[in-house]
């Protein structure tokens, strides 16, 4: 072997050693990156996870030791407990009004404001702002407009001769009453949907007006189906969100009147942190998340028929 | 660089008095223990909330110069035990660090002493020769288990009913009693009362209500007993709830019939905005029930407030007043310095808590001596003392009390509410939904 033939195996070796060490480098910089989340996730939700998961075969008050009790709170949850039945019913009916009502408005919303209007950007910031407020500020601001005699709500609707209800102290309205300050912060949805709205190719709309496309047709052939996936994201946020609402119920009414607003995972807290029964009120978070789980699985076994990917399509072709 | 390191001798002096400053007002109780080699610390938790932030904590002050081999620690959780408190109370209970001092809720304290977890004051006040008569006997009673005791009150807080002078005045109705045992102020006085203080204008709303009907259960209870009905067959060994027994459903009934079959108290639509307070305030309303914690809200008022007693029924006259205790963990490591916290919190520290924070206080000689004193409004505080002398009605020993509760609250509600107007159906439900509970509850034979 000649000198130079050495001189350049030896200078190939070594660069072939700087590429396997800076991989090295790269690969233990990239798991000190995801160290911090790793953990994070590791000790602060799957190990709770997984704990709450054990706990709720036990009874256990976090004073004395834990006692194994087999499927006893999950029997008891579906069986002799008609509080946690009817606070799951209570959730699914709110979700099942709230849900479509935030997507139709927020949608509404965003169509409006994706036009070219004066002061569109002062508009834009006034819908959004509701969702950046923390949600006890917002419990106790609608408290007051839900008040029965002094409430801006029933002032208003005084002035057109409607007597406004009782609408947190009645059986009957309180869960419109949280129906619709939900309403109120619909922003955050329309930010997503004007966004959504943004990313729709100008030149379909112009394509299907040469056509002769009306307003409603363009709506209906054109935006609802290029937004399908955006409407899909926030139904599933939407589902998970709906189904956990809390805050507002504890802030506002404590879940009365009689139990009329007493949600689930109010109902969870009274359990865990209020009675100390912490083995069945991770029976009941268990049995929520299962259900919220089983109801993505739905909604993502429909979107096939609903929801348009684009890129799909393409693929498609 | 050596040069640079030492420390003069001004340097060291300034150093050792800074050190003995902050040893001495006790800024770190943390270096403090480091100065005071052998004192041991002492943490007491509260759940002071406005105006009484603050307060118990300067009360509390003088304690370390009183008891020098003991060091407190104040801590606070505002808002009460279902805001916080209980959270840290129970993490730290179960990590094994509690505090050495700390307030209950009276429905908790069955399932500490089922579980254990509680000193045993007794011999403490044995040794000390400590007085106890001056509490409530019912109280000490409550708090008393197998022989041995587990706390003493952190306040004292009777309920009573404030009411408008002018108003009544001007109604010409009779006004309630502040003498316990009064022979007139009854049941029908009462409702005479309400009949003269309730108005109404030309369109038939209300203008003026008489009366407040709330469904806090320590006063729709208090009703319960008046006419002569218990919740529960044995408030120390409850085996039943009683609340549809026919005495206990007539007071329930009368007590809902005020608000909506006479229409004397306010219905919650006109009381969800304003509350029973600014109704009070502003001249709408003749009477509603509270504890001294309401005093302020009446010093400045354009009419004169005055307390009274509840009306006496076919059960006699009643009341509830609440008496929290105050515990030592067994998981204290300083129970002797918690003893004397107790004694501190309930001798030298109750006048300031009293005068500044506006407590009823704990024994009855405070309560005479500062409480009922107190020259500012409202009128007639020594009530409160009175019914706290005559209180007959400590909540059931369960350790799932707040449980059930919860539960009576919910039916309640219907009835407060005017979902359902007919008592028994209420208590009916009342009764079939807690027996079960109140088995599982027991923890004493």
């Amino acid at each position: 072997m000649s000198i130079d033939q050495f001189a350049k195996r030896k200078s190939k070796n070594t660069l072939a050693r700087f590429k396997i060490g800076y991989r090295r480098g790269e690969t233990v910089l990239a798991w000190a990156m995801v160290f911090p989340w790793l953990a994070g996730f590791l000790f602060l939700t799957a190990f709770p996870m997984v704990a709450s998961l054990v706990l709720s075969f036990m009874d256990w008050d976090m004073l004395s030791a834990p006692e194994w009790v087999g499927l006893a709170n999950y029997e008891k949850l579906f069986f002799t407990d008609p509080l946690a039945l009817h606070s799951l019913k209570i959730t699914i009916i709110f979700s099942l009004v709230s849900i479509p009502l935030n997507i139709v408005f927020g949608l509404a919303i965003a169509m409006l404001l994706n036009t070219n209007i004066l002061g569109l950007a002062v508009f834009r910031t006034v819908y959004y702002l509701p969702a950046i407020l923390s949600g006890v500020a917002v419990a106790i601001l609608w408290q007051w407009i839900f008040s029965t005699e002094f409430g801006l709500l029933n002032t208003a609707l005084r002035l057109f001769g409607v007597e406004g209800p009782a609408w947190l102290g009645s059986k009957i309205w309180v869960i419109p009453a949280f129906v619709v300050m939900r309403l109120w912060s619909v922003g955050g949805g329309m930010v997503i949907y004007l966004a959504g709205l943004q990313a729709i190719p100008t030149d379909l709309y112009e394509a299907a007006e040469i056509d002769g496309a009306n307003w409603w047709q363009r709506i209906l052939r054109i935006t609802l189906p290029m937004l399908s996936p955006t409407i899909f994201f926030q139904l599933i946020t939407g589902v998970i969100f709906s189904m956990q609402i809390f805050t507002e119920a504890f802030i506002m009414t404590n879940g009365g009147p009689a139990n009329a607003s007493l949600f689930y995972m109010l109902y969870l807290y009274r359990q865990a942190f209020q009675f100390f029964k912490m083995g069945y009120a991770s029976a009941l978070a268990w049995v929520l998340f299962v259900a919220i789980l089983l109801l993505t699985i739905i909604l993502f076994a429909t979107a096939k028929f609903w929801v348009y990917y684009e890129a799909e399509s393409d693929e498609g072709n | 660089m050596t040069k640079k390191m030492r420390m003069s001798r001004r340097d060291f002096l300034r150093a050792t008095a800074a050190g003995s400053a902050l040893a001495g007002t006790n800024l770190f109780p943390g270096i403090s223990r480091v100065f005071a080699q052998d004192a041991q610390e002492v943490t007491v938790m509260f759940w002071d909330g406005p105006p009484l932030i603050g307060i118990r904590e300067k009360a509390l002050e003088p304690f370390n110069d009183a008891y020098p081999d003991c060091v407190l620690n104040f801590t606070s959780v505002p808002g009460g035990p279902n805001q916080g408190y209980n959270d840290k109370l129970f993490t730290s209970l179960a990590a094994g660090i509690p505090p050495d001092v700390f307030i209950i809720e009276i429905g908790e304290l069955p399932g500490f002493l089922n579980r254990d977890l509680l000193v045993d004051i007794k011999p403490f006040i044995d040794a000390d020769n400590y007085d106890l008569s001056q509490f409530p006997d019912l109280a000490i009673e409550a708090y008393s288990h197998d022989g041995g005791i587990y706390g003493l009150p952190d306040n004292v807080a009777s309920i009573a009913i404030y009411y408008n002078q002018d108003m009544f005045e001007e109604a010409g109705a009779m006004t309630p009693t502040d003498q316990w045992d009064d022979p007139a102020w009854t049941v029908d006085d009462f409702f005479t009362s309400c009949e003269k203080l309730t108005k109404t204008d030309a369109n038939g709303r209300t203008t003026q209500w008489a009366c407040d009907v709330t469904g806090w259960d320590k006063v729709w209870q208090t009703w319960v007993r008046i006419f002569g009905g218990q919740i529960v067959d044995d408030p120390f060994f409850p085996t039943e709830c009683t609340l549809n027994d026919s005495a206990a459903v007539e007071g329930l009934q009368f007590y809902a019939d005020l608000r909506w079959e006479y229409g004397f108290a306010p219905r919650p639509e006109a009381l969800a905005e304003m509350g029973t307070n600014a109704l009070m305030q502003t001249g709408r309303l003749g009477m509603f029930y509270s504890g001294s914690w309401s005093f302020p809200n009446y010093r400045e008022t354009d009419f004169t407030v005055a307390l009274g007693h509840y009306p006496s029924g076919p059960g006699g006259r009643s009341n509830y007043v609440y008496y929290f205790p105050l515990v030592i963990p067994k998981a204290s490591e300083a129970p002797e310095c918690a003893w004397n916290l107790l004694k501190y919190f309930n001798g030298p520290a109750m006048e300031t808590i009293i005068k500044e924070g506006g407590l009823q206080g704990t024994s009855f000689e405070a309560q005479e001596k500062w409480f009922v004193t107190d020259p500012l409004p409202p009128e007639n505080k020594h009530v409160m003392l009175d019914a706290a002398r005559h209180f007959v009605a400590p909540d059931p020993v369960l350790t799932n009390w707040g449980e059930i509760t919860q539960i009576m609250q919910s039916q309640i509600d219907l009835l407060m509410i005017g979902e359902e107007r007919d008592a028994k159906v209420v208590a009916d439900e009342i009764v079939r939904q807690v027996n079960p509970l109140i088995l599982e509850g027991q923890w004493r034979s």
